[in-house]
């Protein structure tokens, strides 16, 4: 806005509505009355020389009427007396003349009288007709007056003219009465019209002004301003929108104050910037959280309040600005006035104002407390994993010694074959003639029997070893097979068939191998008891049977695998509990109630998922999910592994 | 705050200016009711104003007018009566209808007998209480004496019993015959100043009009005075003469004869001695008719032995 404008603006402000339109109304007033006044008083003077115009013809009609035989028989004297008692008679005659033709001039005034020798064109006009009168300047009276000519006829002849000089004293007298009446009525009706206007434009304006006074107090915050007006025509229309937009305004809008107070009572720290890093506004948590003042923070650069060991460096303002609205939320360290170091969580945002960037809003969250408790959690995390895999091993161990039997069958049988095996060579190496191919047929199965023996304790020692927990591709089938490597033996001593129906083609799991057997042997074992319990209801024609099904599903791209059994099933009471730790069903002492436990944490650190699918009478279906490796998810994982 | 003051200063203005001229006009009419009246009443004798050429009804609004302020002033009302018959004055007088009476000189005398009167005033004009006539002819005319006019024309006042008398009387103080006999013709005119014209435009070869009429005709046209001569004067005359009748309250009277005193001091009494074309009014007394009542015996005489 240029200078002149701002001065126009400021005085129209000055002016107000108010005073414009009283300005304007009075002055239409003062046109009008001005009008009015000029017109009458033109109409009015017209008038007064017409009445003064047909006083003198009148006066000139008499006269002439008076003296028309006196002229023909040249009676002067009457024509002189008669004149003379009509001017000295009448006080507003100033002069008569009477002008014959071809005779008597005379002039006569109220103190005088004359005759004239000769009597000029001036007395004589060319017109015949009667002359309307005039206001001109005479000599015979040394004053203005209204001069009128009259024809003076005899019959049809003219004998004469016969002028007339009237005092204006009365035309003066009654334009002056005239002025003065106009002058009072234009000042009256000018007051009363000063009134009006004055009423008019109080009652126009008023609602107005209080709009535009309610308007004000809503731009300033007080959304509860309500203009109550009832003028019956659009201004009113113009309140209840006013009130309308108020009230919406009310609902939708928070308040100055209400702001305020959110600032002052929230907890976390709220840092505002302007552009080049300056702080601009900080809330009272800030100011708690960093022990300065308001005063020391304003205008300062965003950097003094961050650690030099935080995560956003201490650069200039700008380039701390540019660290937080680039790393968004991030976890860093403030500096406090004493010193000491706070662990926030730090986020900031642009702030805009019309499309314009004119600042940062920051955010600080103290996390001291958080951090202190991450800190115990993670310590109790590291302890609760020590102990987890000291229940993992401890029973892997009682796995192992619960499986021991069946792993010394497992050892017997090729023991079995081969000291028999050994007892037949010893036999064919004590003949006379050792037959060389039987000797190599016997002793082939020594060999095959001894390797089967040293995997199966291989496995065992592998298994049972405490070792570190380590991620690695593996192959779901081979631990399924491995896990009954280990069980496979008693299961058939307890006369309970075992299928096993592994998927084609099975990408890698991505985990621990031996803790995963872990759990094969816990779901196998849990099955195992659960059918040895339906063999005690002597069952007719019962077999026992477990199965465990591995397949690939694609689409979610997981690894299934169903473990189901033909038991006696879960009660739907103790189902809820199944993988709480130490709820076990069976007697005491047979079981430490972990297992299931200890499957599900081990299911859970996989980031897969173990569930009960199905379970009833008829047995029950263990159902788990596990992530594939990324890697190797294209490809079988046998070949994958090599 | 502004508007609210303007407006109650635009209403007060408004208010005051309608009830300024109110309250005046109420004072003024309320004051008027205290006075006490008297009764007044003035009777007027046309022959009195033949003399003076004035127009009756403008005396009669001026008097009405007089009368009307001094009956203010001094508490009394009254009106004013024009009276052409001299029995109905007598008669008026005699019933107390009329408190005071104006009157030509001439009729003044010849009822003075019958009246019941205290002689009070009359008027004076060009600052004398009398007046003359005059015999006036052309300049060119070559007559010098009175005698010389015998068988001339002349112009009377018809409506001037006294004009007659007077010029009788003056020529039969010159041994001449009347004037019916001495001019061969005597043209009646209605107003003195009308036969001095009639003379200056040359209809008559003579007129008999008062000293005053023509000094006036002079004053307004100096070229009468020019083409006009006085030929014979007749003797000094009282003008006009007003009394109170007797028994009218003294204390009435005196507040009159103050007011008639200084009647040139006010405004309306100016204007009646305007009007009346006199200079003031003065007291007269018995010695004032003495020229008067010589000239009516003479003329009585002369008749007699004609």
């Amino acid at each position: 806005m240029t200078e002149s404008k701002k001065i126009q603006t400021d005085r129209k402000r000055r002016m107000g509505i108010f005073l414009q339109m009283f300005i304007l109304s009075t002055t239409m007033i003062i046109f009008i009355i001005s009008m009015f006044t000029w017109i009458s008083i033109v109409r009015q003077r017209g008038a007064i020389v017409k009445i003064m115009e047909a006083q003198a013809e009148s006066v000139c009609s008499s006269i002439a009427q008076a003296c028309a035989n006196a002229a023909v028989i040249d009676d002067f004297s009457f024509i002189v007396d008669y004149n003379l008692e009509v001017v000295q008679q009448s006080s507003n005659i100033l002069y008569i003349l009477v002008i014959q033709n071809d005779g008597l001039n005379l002039v006569l005034t109220k103190d005088k009288w004359k005759q004239l020798d000769h009597a000029d064109t001036t007395w004589r006009p060319a017109s015949r007709e009667t002359e309307k009168g005039r206001i001109l300047y005479s000599s015979i009276a040394n004053g203005d007056v209204f001069h009128y000519s009259y024809p003076l006829h005899y019959s049809v002849k003219q004998w004469g003219w016969l002028h007339l000089g009237l005092s204006i004293d009365d035309f003066n007298r009654e334009t002056e009465t005239m002025y003065v009446i106009m002058s009072i009525l234009c000042i009256f009706f000018l007051i009363l019209g000063t009134m009006g206007a004055l009423i008019f434009t109080r009652k126009m304006t008023r609602p107005v002004l209080m709009i535009g006074k309610v308007t004000e107090r809503i731009a300033g915050g007080d959304l509860s301003a309500r203009v109550e007006i009832e003028t019956g025509d659009e201004l009113e229309d113009l309140a209840l929108s006013v009130n309308k937009m108020a009230e919406t305004l009310e609902k939708t809008t928070v308040s100055k104050d209400f702001m305020d107070s959110i600032l002052a009572n929230m907890t976390e720290s709220l840092v505002v910037t302007s552009t080049s890093g300056q702080i601009q506004m900080v809330n009272r948590a800030t100011l708690k959280l960093l022990g300065y003042t308001e005063g020391e923070l304003m205008d300062q650069s965003i950097s003094m309040i961050f650690s030099s060991n935080g995560e956003l460096s201490t650069g200039s303002g700008m380039d701390t600005l540019n660290q937080i609205v680039l790393t968004g939320k991030i976890e860093t360290r403030l500096r406090a006035k004493a010193g000491n170091e706070i662990p926030v969580l730090f986020s900031g945002g642009l702030m805009k104002n019309k499309k314009q960037i004119c600042g940062t809003v920051c955010v600080a969250l103290n996390i001291q407390d958080r951090k202190i408790t991450e800190r115990y959690l993670a310590e109790a995390n590291r302890e609760l994993k020590e102990t987890q895999a000291q229940l993992i091993q401890s029973a892997k161990l009682a796995s192992i010694g619960e499986l021991s039997a069946g792993i010394a069958h497992e050892l017997n049988q090729p023991l079995m074959v081969i000291r028999t095996n050994a007892q037949l060579l010893a036999r064919q190496l004590g003949s006379q003639q050792p037959d060389i191919s039987k000797l190599i047929r016997y002793s082939a199965p020594l060999d095959r029997n001894t390797k089967r023996m040293m995997d199966i304790i291989n496995h065992l020692r592998s298994f049972s070893r405490q070792t570190r927990t380590e991620y690695n591709p593996i192959d779901m089938n081979t631990v399924v097979r491995n896990a009954f490597m280990m069980i496979s033996a008693q299961l058939r001593i307890h006369g309970i068939n075992v299928t096993i129906d592994t998927g084609q083609n099975l990408p890698c799991a991505y985990g621990n191998s031996t803790q995963l057997e872990q759990v094969m042997l816990n779901l196998i074992t849990n099955a195992r008891d659960a059918i040895m319990d339906k063999f005690e209801q002597n069952i007719d024609n019962f077999v026992g049977e477990i199965s465990v099904t591995t397949r690939w599903n694609r689409e979610k791209a997981e690894l299934n695998m169903w473990i189901k059994d033909n038991g006696v099933g879960i009660s739907p009471r103790n189902k809820p509990q199944i993988f709480d730790p130490f709820f076990t069903t069976k007697d005491v002492g047979k079981g430490t109630g972990l297992g299931l436990s200890i499957s599900y944490g081990i299911i859970q650190d996989h980031r897969g998922s173990i569930e009960v699918n199905q379970t009833d009478h008829e047995g029950t279906t263990f159902f788990i999910r596990l992530p594939v490796d990324d890697k190797s998810v294209n490809d079988d994982c046998n070949k994958y592994l090599g | 705050m502004l508007q609210n003051r303007l407006i109650k200063f635009t209403i007060i203005t408004l208010i005051l200016l309608v009830l300024n001229p109110i309250f005046p006009a109420r004072s003024q009419t309320s004051g008027d009711q205290t006075h006490h009246t008297y009764p007044f009443s003035v009777g007027f004798e046309l022959d009195t104003f033949i003399n003076m050429e004035v127009d009756l009804k403008s005396v009669k609004s001026a008097m009405d007018i007089w009368i009307w302020k001094v009956g203010r002033k001094i508490s009394f009302s009254g009106r004013t009566y024009f009276y052409d018959d001299l029995s109905m004055i007598i008669k008026d007088l005699r019933a107390e209808k009329l408190d005071m009476v104006t009157m030509s000189p001439l009729n003044f005398i010849r009822i003075s007998e019958k009246l019941d009167s205290d002689i009070a005033y009359s008027y004076t004009k060009n600052n004398k209480k009398t007046h003359k006539y005059l015999l006036l002819t052309r300049s060119d005319s070559g007559f010098t004496k009175i005698d010389q006019t015998k068988g001339i024309n002349i112009a009377l006042n018809k409506r001037d019993a006294m004009s007659r008398i007077m010029l009788d009387v003056l020529l039969f103080r010159n041994n001449q015959t009347d004037a019916k006999n001495h001019f061969s013709d005597i043209r009646e005119m209605n107003k003195f100043s009308k036969t001095v014209l009639a003379v200056f435009f040359g209809q008559v070869e003579s007129c008999f009009t008062t000293d005053a009429v023509f000094q006036l005709m002079v004053e307004l046209n100096p070229q009468v005075g020019k083409n006009i001569k006085i030929v014979a004067e007749s003797p000094e005359i009282i003008n006009g003469v007003s009394f109170f009748r007797k028994g009218y309250s003294s204390e009435a009277r005196s507040a009159i004869q103050n007011e008639i005193s200084n009647i040139h001091q006010t405004v309306h009494g100016r204007q009646i001695l305007m009007l009346f074309k006199i200079d003031g009014i003065t007291h007269i007394e018995e010695k004032d008719f003495d020229s008067l009542n010589k000239i009516i015996k003479d003329y009585d005489k002369y008749k007699q032995n004609d």
